[in-house]
């Protein structure tokens, strides 16, 4: 049978649940956490990252310009330091009056190269030839290349020319650089400076031509072409490049004198001015800044690098810059394509797993409807395996196995049961199991039988007063204890009605069943009817009396045979002394007439005399009473015996009545006497101050007969062969408070010790067939100690006698007896200390 | 302005983007590690005023070493970034800048170039305790010196032993020499040691003329002076702007007295300054321009794609400088001060030779006397070791 506990185990998935949706929740959720994060994560740092980037790249670019910037220079230098070795300028100088023809000679080379002035000086600074114009002689301006080159050096470099400077190089440049700025917008700003690429070298030491350089440079603030030559190296125009076009800016000062910048109009920017932070960062501490800024309505991200002039002072500036907008966009396209991206990957795991979840789902599915058919009761059928090798096909499999193990263990489990039930069903005890709250969980065909009642109406009924013909009070109680002590409890003589409406009594054992956890989960309730071993018992100890009553019978018939013999011929004798005096009597009657007839005297005398002497009166006279008396003396003994024999039997009486237990000895004493007298003394040692002790007194004389009985037994045997000697029966009573203690000693044989152990065994006896039944000690035990509670046992020592020691609760206390049985104690009364016996057995 | 922005191609850069945000994406997830410290090298040296050929050549080597050793990886992984800084042949200009490198926590320094510059900045370096590694002083005021400073170039000393020799055996016993005294530490030790060297080897007494060197010169006067002493040759203890200047007076006025220039002369200005007017003039070089070996023809290529010029005399010895101090700072270890690992790791591979310190961090040096024909230094004889 299974429980109902197991059933429930066997639900898988409980109502409701999926397995899907929490598959699907447990690939979703860390993504749906993680998407934002990554988001925010990309929006900040990832955007700043960008910015950064971008940033850098601006800076690069701006290197970029730099170097290109500086490939002027050397490009300059290069130009210069060729044009210095040319031997036709060294011959040119070597001419006096070469002038005219050097300045021809320089124009169409600086034109060549885009120099805005070409021109060799003497050592003192003065011009001999140039292309611009100069009138030879003329001082050249102040400059710190020029000076280089005039040391000896070959010196290249940035320099910032005030407007009269210019017109010392170059008259028609400067005016040029005026008209330029007068038409600009922005001219009002300007102030004619001019931002100079210039480089000098003097030429070879020469004895055949005097000491000179060669200067030659750009005036920045007009190389439109430059700035566009160097905007092209930075930002490449090719058909394949995406390459967001930038600008150069070269600045004088913080003021852009060349750029390639323009307004979406056309407006130039040139002579605008740089933010005053960057001019305080780039040239107030000669660092690089990078920022952004709007110049017409548009906004630039703009990197600036110091210009140094040739003499190491800041004088200018270079910048890149890009317009911001495209890399805004791009930036926010690449945010947006990574969040597409990541979209587009949680769509594709989320179909993904929709997919796996689905085709996982629908593997176990049939795995579930198995399982759920074979939650129904069914054992045939199997979970159909898939192609896939994977847990859950090992998992199909296992259960198959599993069903195939439940299917074989279910077989032999239900052979089991059966047989089990059968087994059950036969046990001729009753076996009801009750549930932990007192329901019926099993009832087997004894108890049907006892009861009357089947199965099938009681299972699953509740255990309560009235549904069963039993004591329940007691069975609860006793059951309710159980709960308590964990521990079996014995219930003897419930009484019960019995299907044919009789009284019965049964014998009851509640023992818990425990749980793993040390609970009781239920109680197993084992009985027996006992009504008939009751009876049974009853007439047991019944024959039993009667076996002892037959036995002593002709001990007491020859106790009473004695008296009655010599009342007998005491009443003879009297019979017979009767007759002497009748004649003695009739005699004296004559004695009177004779008298009066006078008969002699003397020979009335004789006559008299003779008759008396015939009838020997004195020895009557004697006799007489002594024979009275002998003869009341046995009427009055028989009268006692008989007294003792009713005392002693007490027929009919099973009810227990308070009797005084020195008295119920000396009658079983008397009863006994023929059993004992010829074997044994009898001393007697009775308590007087021992109260009434409630008891059977039949049943409990029985006990005492027994045991003297066996006691003058043991004194024969023990004395077999010397028919003269006679030992000692002593029985002794003694008040212990709550108990009476009786003691019966003989000195007989003792008990052997091989059998110490089985002389309260029923039907176990030493004695020859035919002198006792192997009943008496086994029926004095039951009697003492499950009828009335006490105790018996004894002290016995191998040929010096034995000690039955009976102790009986002065009260009754036969119903609480199995009750302290049960809390594993047993009422004893208290022993005196020095009774401490050599051995001992009960 | 030319906008190239091209909106319809932004389907086409998404798609282009994706796999730049994966990048993005994954360097954001490894957190992109920007690389570690930074290793500051000082440099010092004349970048402007006279005697700028040195300082601007060395700057460019050590320029050229620098970006060589970070594009190879940097130091053991850092950068090494330089700080570099123009003494102007000025004491105190010199003396500032040494004192801002300190400031500037550099782990050592290259430059100085002239031993006047060295005795001006050299207390400064003593007393901070960083390392000065000069590529060319050569002045006796340093060496066997247990100071912190480091020299690549051998002593005046040895060098004036030898001119002495070389004048000698071309005959040249009386010698008179133009002694530029703005650098005084390394003109008069040279003098001295020429002159001593001279004498013990049987020429005459050396007759010197000292000047300053200045834009307002006077060398036709300072030649007139040392012509009038009769000399057999002339000696310029000068740079090259001067012994070219002083060249083109001895051609002016005794076109056929053989002239000679000390090392400190012996630059491309040299030439440059002084075309035809230095032809003949012995110069000794430290290095050998014409060499063809692989390590020095890579070096030399390197730096013209560079600078688009030729290496100098002063960019060879720098290189050689900084090759010594970064080899000795990827083999330094955490105890160890730079100047305890330059010494303890050596020796080095320059370019045109190995180098070998002493305990003082002194070291011999090959030398290649020259003499300039056609505007080019033709090597006559090597000398020197190692």
């Amino acid at each position: 049978m299974i429980s109902k506990h197991t059933q429930h185990k066997t639900g898988l998935i409980p109502e409701g649940g999926s397995l899907r949706a929490n598959l699907l929740k447990l690939a979703f959720l860390p993504l749906l956490v993680v998407f934002p994060v990554v988001l925010l994560v990309l929006a900040v740092i990832g955007g700043n990252r960008y910015d950064a980037r971008v940033e850098a790249m601006v800076r690069g670019e701006l290197a970029i310009a730099r170097t290109s910037l500086d490939h002027q220079r050397i490009e300059l230098e290069n130009f210069i330091r060729n044009q210095v070795q040319r031997e036709s300028l060294h011959r040119l100088l070597a001419d006096d009056n070469s002038s005219r023809q050097l300045d021809r000679m320089l124009a169409p080379r600086a034109v060549g190269v885009h120099l805005d002035f070409l021109i060799i000086a003497d050592d003192q600074g003065k011009v001999i030839a140039s292309n611009t114009g100069l009138i030879p002689g003329s001082v050249l301006p102040n400059s710190y290349i020029l000076k280089q080159a005039l040391t000896g050096i070959l010196t290249s470099g940035f320099e910032a020319f005030e407007q009269g400077q210019l017109a010392l190089i170059s008259p028609r440049l400067a005016a040029k650089e005026m008209e330029g700025m007068d038409n600009d917008t922005h001219s009002s700003a300007v102030t004619g400076r001019g931002l100079l690429l210039s480089a000098a070298m003097p030429l070879p030491l020469s004895t055949s031509y005097p000491n000179a350089v060669l200067y030659g440079g750009i005036v920045l603030n007009t190389a439109a072409t430059l700035i566009d030559r160097i905007r092209d190296v930075v930002f490449p125009l090719t058909p394949e490049s995406e390459q967001i076009m930038g600008n150069v800016t070269l600045f004088l000062d913080d003021m852009r004198v060349v750029t390639c910048l323009e307004a979406p109009d056309g407006r130039s920017a040139i002579g605008t001015h740089a933010p005053p932070e960057v001019t305080a960062e780039v040239l107030g501490r000669g660092r690089e800044s990078v920022l952004p800024e709007k110049l017409f309505d548009v906004s630039y991200i703009d990197a600036y690098a110091p210009i140094t002039g040739a003499d190491g002072t800041r004088i200018g500036m270079i910048a890149a810059g890009i317009p911001l907008a495209p890399y805004q966009t791009e930036k926010w396209l690449l945010i947006g394509s990574v969040t597409a991206l990541l979209m587009l990957s949680m769509l594709g795991i989320a179909v993904f797993f929709q997919r796996g979840t689905r085709n996982l789902v629908s593997r176990l599915g049939n795995t579930v409807v198995a399982m759920k058919a074979v939650q129904e009761g069914r054992r045939d059928v199997r979970v159909e395996l898939d192609d896939e090798w994977d847990e859950i096909t090992k998992l199909k499999t296992n259960f198959n196995e599993l069903l195939d193990a439940l299917e074989t263990g279910e077989e032999e489990l239900y052979e089991t049961t059966a047989e089990m039930e059968l087994l059950i069903g036969s046990i001729p005890s009753i076996l009801i199991e009750l549930s932990s709250d007192n329901h019926f969980i099993r009832w087997n065909s004894a108890a049907e039988r006892c009861f009357g009642v089947y199965s099938e109406v009681l299972i699953g009924a509740p255990a309560r007063e009235g549904v069963l013909s039993w004591d329940w009070p007691k069975v609860s109680e006793a059951i309710s204890r159980c709960r308590d002590v964990r521990k079996s409890v014995r219930l003897e003589d419930i009484s019960f009605v019995r299907p044919d409406e009789k009284e019965g009594l049964l014998d009851l054992t509640i023992s818990p069943i425990m749980s793993e956890s040390n609970k009781p989960r239920g109680f197993l309730i084992l009985g027996e009817d006992i009504t008939e071993r009751r009876l049974l018992e009853r007439k047991l100890v019944q024959a039993q009396k009667l076996e002892s009553i037959g036995q002593l019978a002709a001990g007491i018939a020859h106790e009473i045979n004695t008296p009655a013999q010599y009342v007998g011929d005491n009443t003879r004798f009297l019979r017979d002394a009767f007759s002497d005096f009748e004649r003695l009597l009739d005699h004296y009657r004559t004695v009177p007439a004779e008298i009066r007839n006078g008969r002699p005297l003397d020979d009335l005398v004789r006559e008299t005399t003779a008759v008396e002497d015939e009838a020997d009166l004195d020895y009557l006279m004697d006799e007489i009473p002594n024979a009275i008396r002998q003869s009341m003396e046995g009427v009055a003994r028989i009268s006692r015996i008989v007294g003792a024999m009713k005392e002693f039997s007490h027929p009919g009486t099973t009810e227990k009545t308070a009797v005084d237990i020195n008295r119920a000895i000396e009658s079983t004493i008397t009863v006994a006497r023929n059993e004992w007298k010829y074997l044994a003394e009898m001393v007697t040692d009775l308590d007087g101050t021992l109260p009434p002790v409630h008891c059977q007194p039949g049943e409990i004389n029985q006990v005492f007969l027994n045991i003297i009985v066996n006691a003058a037994h043991a004194i024969g045997e023990a004395n077999r062969g010397d028919g003269c000697k006679k030992g000692t029966i002593t029985v002794a009573t003694r008040n212990l408070g709550e108990c009476a203690e009786i003691r019966i000693s003989d000195t007989g044989t003792g008990i052997p010790e091989g059998i110490r152990a089985r002389i309260f065994d029923p039907f176990f006896t030493t004695k020859e067939v035919g002198k006792g039944t192997g009943q008496g000690l086994s029926i004095a035990h039951s009697v003492v100690t499950d009828k009335h509670g006490g105790d018996i046992s004894f002290e016995t020592e191998t040929g010096k006698g034995t000690t039955f020691i009976i102790t009986l609760p002065v009260r009754d206390s036969r119903s609480r007896s199995s009750g302290d049985k049960a809390h594993g104690k047993t009422q004893t009364c208290a022993l005196p200390a020095d009774a401490s016996p050599p051995v001992t057995g009960s | 302005m030319i906008r190239i922005w091209k909106k319809k191609r932004i389907a086409a850069a998404i798609s282009g983007r994706i796999l730049l945000a994966g990048v993005l994406l994954a360097m954001l997830a490894t957190g992109c590690d920007r690389g570690g410290k930074e290793v500051r090298v000082g440099f010092i040296g004349g970048l402007s005023e006279r005697n700028v050929d040195l300082g601007q050549a060395g700057y460019k080597g050590v320029v050229l070493a620098v970006e060589q050793v970070n594009r190879a990886g940097g130091i053991n992984g850092q950068m090494v970034v330089l700080d570099s800084r123009d003494d102007a042949q000025n004491r105190e200009t010199a003396f500032k800048a040494a004192e801002e490198l300190v400031a500037a926590k550099v782990v050592a320094v290259i430059g100085p170039f002239t031993s006047g510059m060295a005795a001006a900045i050299l207390p400064v370096f003593n007393r901070s305790r960083v390392l000065l590694i000069s590529p060319t002083i050569t002045g006796m005021d340093f060496y066997g010196k247990d100071d912190f400073m480091i020299r690549m170039n051998r002593t005046t000393g040895d060098n004036a032993g030898d001119y002495a020799r070389e004048l000698l055996a071309r005959g040249q016993k009386r010698v008179v020499a133009a002694m530029d005294a703005r650098n005084r530490a390394f003109t008069e030790s040279w003098y001295n040691e020429f002159r001593d060297a001279m004498t013990k080897l049987g020429g005459d007494p050396t007759v010197k003329i000292e000047y300053e060197s200045s834009a307002a010169t006077d060398y036709a006067g300072i030649m007139k002076e040392m012509l009038a002493d009769r000399p057999g040759g002339l000696l310029f203890i000068s740079g090259a702007l001067d012994a070219a200047r002083f060249a083109h007076q001895a051609r002016k006025q005794a076109p056929d007295l053989p002239i000679s220039a000390v090392e400190w002369a012996g630059s491309e200005q040299l030439t440059d300054l002084g075309g035809a007017v230095v032809e003949g003039l012995l110069v000794v070089q430290n290095y050998n321009r014409a060499d063809t070996g692989p390590r020095f023809r890579a070096f030399r290529e390197a730096f013209y794609r560079r600078f688009q010029s030729e290496p100098g005399y002063g960019s060879v010895m720098a290189h050689d400088a900084a090759t010594v101090l970064f080899e000795a700072l990827k083999k330094k270890t955490a105890a160890e001060t730079p100047k305890e690992a330059v010494l303890k790791y050596g020796p080095y591979q320059g370019l045109q030779q190995e180098i070998v310190f002493d305990s003082n961090g002194d070291t011999d040096h090959k030398v290649y006397f020259t003499e300039i024909r056609n505007g080019q230094f033709r090597v006559l004889k090597v000398t020197g070791a190692p």
